[in-house]
Formats: C-alpha cells, sequence, structure tokens
C-alpha cells in the first residue's frame, strides 16, 4: 500500500503507471469527433517507449489479477486450468515489453503489488469488478474478461503509432492472443453462447 | 483440398520494386493511352508507389478471406449445433473482413481483386476434416496480416489489419476448441501451429 488515504495508491503513482493517460486514450473516454481528433494528434507523437508503457502497466495488472484468482480457488477445475495456461502467456508479454522498455532507454515499471493497487487500476479502466470482493467463478471470470479487453484496447492503440517494425509485429501477435483469451474465457462463462465469445468481426 | 497454395510473402522493398515498375508502366500507359491507361490494380489516378504496396499486400488479404468466406459458406450446412453456430457466425465475420479490406483497397486508389468465379475446397468428411481445414486456413489468414502489417503505410490499415487478424485467431480458437486441442497454444499468435 503506498499512501493514498484510503490506504491505496495515490494519484501520482497512478499517473506513473502510465495508466490513467491510456484509460483517458481510450475512445469511451473522450466524447465528439474534436476531442477524438485531438487525442489522435497527441498520440501521433508520441515515442514507441511511450506507446509501450501503457502496455506493460496493463499487462502488469493481468499477471497480478491472474496470481490473484489463481490463488483465491474460486474456480471450478477446468476453469482453474484454463487460466493457468494464460497466466505464463500474460508473464512472456510483461517481460518482452519490459525488455523492450530497457533497449528504449526507458525505466520499466516494476510489478503491481497489492490487491488495493490492482483495484485502484481496475477502476481508473472503469472495471467495476474488485479484486478485494471476489466470491465466486463468475466474479473471476468476469475480471478476467475485463482485463482482457483492456488489454486488447491498449495494444489497439498502440499499434498504428509504433514506428519499429519488430514492436510493431509483436503488439498484433500479442493483441491476437488477449483475443483468444478473451474467447475462451467467455466461453468458460457462457459455454454455449458463441456470439459473446466472439462478439466482433473486429477486435480492439 | 484447396487447389492453390496461399501467396508467399514478400519484403516491402521487393514489393517497392515491382510497385516502381508498376507505377512506371502505368505512367508509360497513361501517356500512350491517354485517361484510359491505368494499371489493373488502380482506379484511376495513379497511386504513389507506397500505396501501390498496400494495394497489393491488401489485395492478397482479400484474395484469403474469400477463400476463407468460401469454405464456411460450403461447410456451415455439414455442421451441426454449436459448430454450426460458430461456423455462421465466423462467415459473417470473414464477409465483413473482405468488405473492410476492400474499403481499404479502394481508398488507397486501388481495385479490389475480383472474386474467383469458384474455390476447389476438396471433399472434407465430416466436421473434424471441415476444422482441420478451417484450422490451415485461418492459419495462413494470421500468418499473412503479421507478415503484411508492418509494411503497410497507412496507420489506418495497420490499425484495421491488426483487429482483424486477432479476430481470425479467436476463430482459430474455437476451432482448436471444436478438434479438442489447446485453444491458446501459444503466448504470441504467428499463425503456425
Amino acid at each position: 500500500v503506498h499512501g493514498g488515504e484510503d490506504g491505496g495508491p495515490t494519484r501520482r503513482e497512478l499517473i506513473s503507471r502510465g495508466l490513467v493517460a491510456g484509460a483517458l486514450a481510450g475512445p469511451g473516454a473522450l466524447a465528439g469527433a474534436g476531442a477524438l481528433a485531438a487525442a489522435t494528434a497527441e498520440a501521433a507523437t508520441k515515442t514507441d517507449a511511450e506507446l509501450l508503457m501503457p502496455v506493460l502497466a496493463a499487462e502488469l495488472l493481468a499477471v497480478f489479477a491472474y496470481k490473484t484468482i489463481l490463488h483465491s480457488e474460486l474456480m471450478s477445475a477446468a476453469a482453474q486450468r484454463t487460466a493457468a495456461r494464460m497466466l505464463p502467456q500474460e508473464h512472456a508479454h510483461a517481460s518482452t515489453f519490459s525488455d523492450a522498455l530497457l533497449r528504449l532507454g526507458s525505466t520499466p515499471l516494476p510489478p503491481l503489488k497489492t490487491v488495493a493497487e490492482a483495484d485502484a487500476l481496475l477502476a481508473i479502466h472503469r472495471i467495476p469488478n474488485r479484486l478485494a470482493h471476489l466470491r465466486t467463478e463468475r466474479d473471476c471470470l468476469t475480471i478476467l474478461v475485463r482485463v482482457e479487453n483492456v488489454l486488447a484496447g491498449v495494444y489497439y492503440r498502440a499499434i498504428p503509432q509504433l514506428s519499429d517494425p519488430h514492436l510493431l509485429g509483436l503488439c498484433a501477435q500479442v493483441l491476437a492472443t488477449e483475443g483468444q483469451h478473451a474467447c475462451v474465457l467467455n466461453l468458460l462463462l457462457r459455454p454455449h453462447d458463441i456470439d459473446r465469445a466472439v462478439p466482433s468481426s473486429y477486435v480492439q | 483440398v484447396v487447389s492453390e497454395d496461399p501467396p508467399a510473402a514478400s519484403s516491402r522493398r521487393g514489393l517497392l520494386i515491382g510497385a516502381g515498375a508498376a507505377a512506371a508502366g502505368a505512367a508509360a500507359a497513361i501517356a500512350a493511352c491517354g485517361s484510359k491507361g491505368a494499371s489493373q490494380t488502380t482506379s484511376g489516378a495513379t497511386p504513389s508507389p507506397a500505396s501501390l504496396v498496400d494495394i497489393q499486400l491488401l489485395n492478397r488479404a482479400l484474395e484469403l478471406e474469400r477463400r476463407t468466406a468460401a469454405l464456411y459458406t460450403a461447410t456451415v450446412p455439414l455442421l451441426t449445433g454449436r459448430a454450426h453456430a460458430a461456423g455462421k457466425l465466423f462467415l459473417a465475420q470473414e464477409l465483413a473482413h473482405a468488405s473492410e479490406l476492400t474499403g481499404l483497397i479502394q481508398r488507397a486508389g486501388g481495385k479490389p481483386r475480383m472474386p474467383r468465379a469458384s474455390y476447389n475446397l476438396g471433399h472434407p468428411r465430416g466436421p473434424h476434416e471441415v476444422f482441420r481445414q478451417l484450422i490451415a486456413l485461418e492459419n495462413a489468414q494470421v500468418a499473412g496480416y503479421l507478415d503484411a502489417i508492418a509494411q503497410l503505410s497507412t496507420a489506418k490499415a495497420r490499425a484495421a489489419v491488426a483487429s482483424i487478424l486477432a479476430n481470425d485467431a479467436q476463430h482459430l480458437s474455437v476451432a482448436l476448441l471444436t478438434l479438442g486441442r489447446n485453444p491458446i497454444p501459444a503466448a504470441f499468435v504467428t499463425g503456425r501451429i
């Protein structure tokens, strides 16, 4: 816990994770064509390191969420097995982009340490569920699906602006993986609802 | 079995050389024939060499999308239950991708390649063979998009291709699940599983 009034992290700490800016750049956060154009223009001037910081922040949130949920043992064996396959993949993504940031001369963000910190980030991303209030398998899967959707969003926003072709390719590969995770988790939530599992022709 | 292999991957440099030649050819044709002289891949005014590369890459992707849509069209009636529902949904999504690619090609000043009159899709026997074939085509699409994405010259095209390839990767996951295989086989999707 890092000194917020309620025992949670301060706004300064959240900003340092690059998540406030990342969340506000999301399409849901800005209304109107003018605001969207301004956000696009701003994004166009970002460096690859600036674009990857929210990516890494979201991956670290995902790693923390998967670990917490697996540790809770609230899910069935099948869901537990599936989430256990996804966690090392999120680790691999975080590690890849942490290394990339180092190569670009930036200091990667450290892993999240507390549930309060992770829950504050979920709130910033407008995810209403909290890791502190997990009760059922449905709670667990719902948070994971929503975190996967956040991940898809940060990759989708970074991809058009990245200048390094290798990083661009990596982000496209990971966007695809996160899309797969969301699809498979949704099928665990609603096994017969393919329309909810693959809800759009475009993952973004 | 599908009659032709997917188009081989090409470097942007190679495509640019080809595009430069195409642009030069188009310019020569324009000089010789007036306003009627346009390359077969372009819709009117000669696109820039960068746009010509985009048009070539997107037309290759379009061809694969159409082939995959043809396979879904042919095989959905063979499927039942959840597999049938998935096939129907994925067919609609492949058609949406084809439409998006068509728009991107036209905005780049190109002509979308015409669909083939027919596709030789072989005679898959039963749902398992259908899904194996779908996995092969979805993989080819994902690999093709990943090969193309860094070569595309516009942010809009890169974003569209990324979101399409991720959707194709979801189709892959569902097809793998249907065959009882691991639906998330790799941390980095490559289209080669």
